[in-house]
C-alpha cells in the first residue's frame, strides 16, 4: 500500500490525510516555544536572586551607588565586582564600573569597562559620552585598522548593534526571505516588488552575517593595555628586546598565549609579546 | 666518532685548564705604568702615550688626558696573556695618539688611575718637540721671535668691527683661523651663539695669508653680521671651529700599517705617511657693549628701525571710484638691520579705511604694500608716509616723509555702500569670550539594567538553530509541494500517471463489494472499467482505444513478463466472456479475476510500468 501514498500530493485533502506529520511537526514547534520562554524566564530570574542577597538594606547595586555618590569608588567597585563574580553581566553594571575606575584616575580599567558596557548598550549616549572622554585621556587607541571594503560596510551598518540583536535580526531576516521565496512560489503578489525586497534582505542577511561572524570572532580576543606603560617584546621572556610600548588605554588584538605571555597585535598590525598581567580582556 | 670524542675531551681539559687559577703560582701583583714610543718630536709628528696596566684582565680605559700643548686621541686598547713556568701573566694596555701643537720642552703626567680602592702613579715623562715640517705648510717664517700670546701655530680668533654698539645695530663679525705649519682640512663653518643676540648666516670663507707678529700665517675669514636683541655689556663668543690636521703617522704597530691599507688617505699617505686628526678649535670670548636708543630727538612714530636708510614711496592708481582700493608702495632701502624695519606709518587716516601692510623681503631692501579705501569722492589726496630709524654713524635720529599723493575719487551712482566705521587708531571690537565647558563623565546608572548570563549568546542558542532549521524544512517542504502541485497542473500526463493507480484502487474496493455480493456481472463491468481506465491512464490513451492487442504491444516494448501478460489476457476475456457465458462464473472465478487483477496491478506498480 506504500505506493499509493503518491495518491496524496494533488489532492485538496491533503493536509487532511497528511495529520499526522503535521501533528508531530506542531509539537516540536510548541516544544521549541516552551524552550525560548524558559531562557527569558531564567533570566529574569537571575536579576530576582540578586535582591535577595544577604544584604537587609538595599541590593548590591544600589549600596555601590551610595558609596560612589560618597566618593568612596574602591569601596563601589568592591560591590560592583560582587554582582559581576556571581557569573552575570550587565550593560548598567560596567559602566558604573568604568566611571568608578575613571574617578580614580585609572583609565586604562575605565576604558576596559567601558568596551565591555558598549558591547551591551551600543547605542547608549551616556556611555558613548564617557568612553569618548576616557579616550581623549589616553593616546594611541584609536590607530585605525585596515578593513575590507564589505568589513567596512558591515560594520557601518551594524556597529550599533549587540551580538544577540544582531543574531535576532539575521534569524528574522533568514525567516522572512523564506517566506517571500513562499510567495513567490505561489505567485500571491506581484513578484516585481516582491524580488527587490527580496534582493535587499539577502545582501542584508550578508552582510550581517559578515558583521555577526566579525564580532563573534572578537568575543575574548580584545584587550585593554591597564598598566601605564606596556612593554611589547619579540619574544615571551622578559630580558627580549622591547619592540614597542602600548600607553595606558590602548585597545590590541589577542594573538595567542603562552603561559604568562600574550602575543599581542596593535591596531596599525605590529605584533609582540607582553605579559597577561598588564592586559584586561574585553 | 672515536677520534671525535677524544677531540672534545681534549678541549674540555685545555679550556679548563687555562680558565681556572693554576694552583703552582701565585697570583700576579696589580701595576700602572706610562710610557711613550720616543721622547724626541717635531710639531705635528705623532706620539704614542701607552698606559699599561698588568695583572688585569680587564680594564676599562682611564679618562683621555688633557695635556697643554698636545692634541690627545684615544686609540685603542691592547689585551696580553702570556705563561711563564706555570704563572699566567695578563695585562691591558690603553694607547693613546699625542699630536704636539707647539715646540718646547714638556712633562707628561705622573698619571694616577684608582684600581679596586687604591690608588696608582706612574712615572713622569719629559718630551722635547722642535719646530716641525709639514708637507703642505710654507716654510718656516723669518720672523723668530714670536709673541708670547701667539706661540700656537694653530688658533682661532674672534672680532667684531665695534665694541660699542646700540640695540639693533647690525654688528660686522669675523671669525679667522689661523694656522702656521700645520697642514689642516674639512674644516667647517663656525659653531657661534649668544644669548640676547641674532646672527645672520655666514658668507663663504675667504682664504688669504697675513702676517701675524711677525709671523706669516694661512688664513681662512668666516663673516657674518650680529645684531643685538638687547641692552647691556656682554661676551661674545668663545666661536668653535672643527677641523682636521694632517698629522705624520708613527712607526709602531704592525696592526697599524696594516689599518692603513684600508684607510680614507691611503693614496694620499703612501708617499708621505699622514692621516687626519679631529680638532676643535675655540677662540677666546670678546666683550662687547649693547647701547640703547638715545631718548633726545627721538620720533614718535620711531620703531627701533637702525641702519642707513633711504624710502621710497608710490601710489597707485591715482583715480578710482569711491569704495575702491588704492594701493600704496613703499620700498625700505640701504643698509642696516631690515628686522627692526616696520611698515612706516601714514600719518592721517580720516576718510580711509586702511587695511594690514603686506611685507616683502628682499636683498638690501624691504617693501610694504598697503591697500586704501577712499569713503567718497571729497577725498582729493592720500596722506603723506612716515618713516623713522637711527643711524648709528651719524649718531642721530631720521624722520622720511613722503607725499601726499593726489588722487581722484569719483562718486559712484549709487549710494555708497561703505559702512567704514573703523579708523587704525580705534580699537577693534572684541569677539565674545568663547564659552569653556567644562568635561566630565555623566553619572552612573541607578539601575542594574537587564541581566544576563556571561559569555552566554544567542547564537549559541541550540533551540534557534533547531528552530531556523525546522523552518527551512518547512520551506523544503512547502516549495516541494507547490512544485509537485504546478507540475500536475501543468503536466497532464504526468496527473493522469499519478492519478491511475488511485482511481484502481477505488474500482478494487467497489470489486471486493461485488465479490461479498456475489453480483457477477457488475464485478466484470467493474474490473472491466478498471483496466481499461488505468490502462489508458499508463499509456495516454483513450479508454476506447484500449484492447488486448494493443495493451500487449505495449507491454512487450516494455518486456513484461509473460505469466502477468498471460493473466491480462485472461482478464480481457473474461470480461468478454461474461456477456455470452455468464453461467460459468460463480464466486470462485470472481476471487481468482480479483487476485490476478491485484497481482498484474502490483507488478505493474512495482515495476513502474
Amino acid at each position: 500500500m506504500m505506493y499509493f501514498l503518491k495518491a496524496g500530493f494533488s489532492d485538496k485533502k491533503f493536509l487532511i490525510s497528511r495529520f499526522p506529520l503535521l501533528l508531530k511537526l506542531s509539537f516540536f514547534t510548541f516544544l521549541l516555544f516552551i524552550l525560548i520562554n524558559i531562557r527569558v524566564t531564567a533570566n529574569l530570574y537571575a536579576a530576582s536572586i540578586l535582591n535577595n542577597f544577604p544584604i537587609a538594606e538595599s541590593s548590591i547595586f544600589n549600596k555601590a551607588g551610595d558609596y560612589y555618590k560618597d566618593g568612596k569608588y574602591d569601596e563601589a567597585i568592591a560591590e560592583y565586582r560582587k554582582i559581576e563574580k556571581t557569573g552575570f553581566e550587565s550593560g548598567n553594571l560596567y559602566f558604573n564600573l568604568g566611571n568608578c575606575y575613571f574617578k580614580k584616575g585609572k583609565l586604562g580599567e575605565a576604558i576596559l569597562y567601558y568596551e565591555k558596557a558598549k558591547k551591551l548598550l551600543p547605542r547608549d549616549s551616556d556611555l558613548n559620552l564617557n568612553f569618548d572622554l576616557a579616550k581623549s585621556r589616553v593616546s594611541g587607541y584609536a590607530i585605525t585598522l585596515k578593513q575590507a571594503f564589505f568589513s567596512k560596510i558591515a560594520d557601518f551598518l551594524f556597529q550599533e548593534l549587540t551580538i544577540d540583536e544582531l543574531t535576532a535580526c539575521m534569524a528574522t531576516s533568514f525567516i522572512v526571505c523564506l517566506g517571500i521565496l513562499l510567495l513567490l512560489f505561489f505567485r500571491f503578489v506581484s513578484s516585481i516588488y516582491l524580488k527587490s525586497i527580496l534582493y535587499i534582505l539577502v545582501a542584508f542577511f550578508v552582510l550581517g552575517c559578515v558583521a555577526l561572524t566579525e564580532k563573534i570572532g572578537l568575543i575574548g580576543k580584545e584587550a585593554i593595555v591597564l598598566e601605564p606603560q606596556a612593554y611589547v617584546r619579540f619574544e615571551p621572556f622578559k630580558k627580549a628586546t622591547v619592540f614597542f610600548e602600548l600607553p595606558q588605554g590602548t585597545k590590541v588584538d589577542i594573538l595567542q598565549q603562552k603561559e604568562k605571555w600574550v602575543k599581542i597585535k596593535r591596531q596599525d598590525g605590529k605584533a609582540g609579546w607582553t605579559t597577561q598581567e598588564s592586559l584586561g580582556y574585553i | 666518532m672515536k677520534k671525535i670524542n677524544i677531540f672534545i675531551l681534549l678541549s674540555a681539559v685545555f679550556f679548563c685548564f687555562f680558565s681556572m687559577p693554576t694552583p703552582y703560582g701565585r697570583a700576579q701583583d696589580f701595576s700602572f705604568e706610562a710610557a711613550v714610543d720616543k721622547n724626541r718630536a717635531s710639531v705635528g709628528d705623532a706620539i704614542e702615550l701607552s698606559f699599561c696596566f698588568s695583572g688585569a684582565s680587564q680594564m676599562p680605559a682611564p679618562e683621555t688626558p688633557v695635556i697643554e700643548g698636545f692634541q690627545v686621541r684615544y686609540i685603542g686598547p691592547a689585551t696580553r696573556l702570556s705563561m711563564t713556568n706555570g704563572q699566567v701573566e695578563q695585562s691591558v694596555t690603553h694607547r693613546y695618539l699625542l699630536v704636539p701643537l707647539k715646540e718646547g720642552v714638556f712633562q707628561l703626567g705622573p698619571f694616577t688611575i684608582v684600581y679596586k680602592g687604591i690608588t696608582y702613579t706612574s712615572q713622569e715623562i719629559n718630551l722635547t718637540i722642535a719646530e716641525g715640517s709639514a708637507p703642505q705648510g710654507p716654510s718656516s717664517s723669518s720672523g723668530d721671535d714670536a709673541s708670547e700670546n701667539f706661540n700656537d701655530n694653530i688658533f682661532l680668533q674672534l672680532e667684531a668691527e665695534k665694541s660699542k654698539v646700540y640695540l639693533n645695530e647690525a654688528i660686522p663679525l669675523t671669525i679667522t683661523l689661523y694656522t702656521r705649519g700645520i697642514a689642516v682640512r674639512d674644516i667647517q663653518y663656525p659653531e657661534f651663539s649668544t644669548p640676547g643676540f641674532t646672527i645672520d648666516a655666514f658668507e663663504p670663507p675667504q682664504q688669504s695669508r697675513q702676517t701675524h707678529n711677525g709671523m706669516i700665517y694661512d688664513v681662512i675669514q668666516f663673516k657674518t653680521r650680529l645684531f643685538a636683541a638687547r641692552t647691556g655689556d656682554f661676551a661674545l663668543g668663545p666661536a668653535r671651529v672643527k677641523c682636521n690636521l694632517l698629522i705624520r703617522k708613527t712607526n709602531g704597530g704592525r696592526s697599524r700599517s696594516f689599518e692603513s691599507f684600508f684607510d680614507q688617505d691611503f693614496l694620499n699617505n703612501f708617499f708621505g705617511a699622514y692621516e687626519n686628526m679631529p680638532m676643535d678649535l675655540k677662540s677666546p670670548a670678546i666683550s662687547l657693549t649693547v647701547l640703547p636708543f638715545p631718548k633726545e630727538n627721538q620720533p614718535a612714530d620711531f620703531n627701533g628701525a637702525v641702519g642707513d636708510f633711504i624710502f621710497i614711496a608710490k601710489v597707485s592708481p591715482e583715480e578710482v571710484n569711491a569704495g575702491d582700493p588704492i594701493t600704496i608702495k613703499m620700498a625700505v632701502k640701504g643698509d642696516g638691520n631690515f628686522n627692526s624695519v616696520s611698515c612706516p606709518v601714514i600719518t592721517k587716516s580720516e576718510g580711509f579705511k586702511i587695511y594690514d601692510p603686506q611685507m616683502k623681503q628682499g636683498e638690501g631692501e624691504r617693501s610694504f604694500e598697503q591697500v586704501l579705501l577712499p569713503y567718497n569722492e571729497a577725498i582729493h589726496e592720500i596722506p603723506s608716509a612716515s618713516f623713522s630709524f637711527f643711524n648709528p654713524r651719524l649718531n642721530k635720529y631720521t624722520t622720511i616723509l613722503k607725499g601726499p599723493f593726489p588722487i581722484k575719487v569719483n562718486a559712484t551712482g549709487e549710494e555708497s555702500k561703505a559702512v567704514f566705521t573703523e579708523s587704525i587708531h580705534t580699537p577693534l571690537k572684541q569677539s565674545q569670550p568663547e564659552e569653556i565647558l567644562g568635561k566630565d563623565i555623566v553619572f552612573i546608572k541607578t539601575a542594574l539594567g537587564s541581566l544576563r548570563r556571561q559569555n552566554n549568546y544567542l547564537y549559541q542558542s541550540l533551540s534557534l538553530w533547531f528552530f531556523l532549521g525546522i523552518s527551512l524544512m518547512v520551506f523544503f517542504a512547502i516549495a516541494f509541494w507547490a512544485g509537485r502541485n504546478e507540475k500536475l497542473r501543468t503536466n497532464i500526463a504526468y496527473a493522469r500517471r499519478l492519478q491511475a493507480p488511485k482511481k484502481a484502487k477505488k474500482c478494487l474496493l467497489e470489486a471486493q463489494k461485488y465479490i461479498i455480493n456475489r453480483n457477477i456481472k457488475e464485478f466484470y463491468d467493474v474490473v472491466f472499467k478498471m483496466l481499461r481506465e488505468y490502462l489508458s491512464d499508463k499509456f495516454q490513451l483513450s479508454s476506447a482505444a484500449i484492447t488486448c492487442e494493443v495493451i500487449e504491444e505495449k507491454f512487450k516494448e516494455k518486456n513484461v513478463s509473460p505469466e502477468v501478460l498471460e493473466k491480462l489476457r485472461n482478464l480481457f476475456n473474461d470480461c468478454d466472456m461474461i456477456r455470452y457465458a455468464p453461467t460459468i462464473f460463480d464466486e470462485h472465478k470472481m476471487n481468482s479475476t480479483f487476485e490476478d487483477l491485484k497481482s498484474c496491478l502490483t507488478y505493474f506498480e512495482k515495476n513502474r510500468i
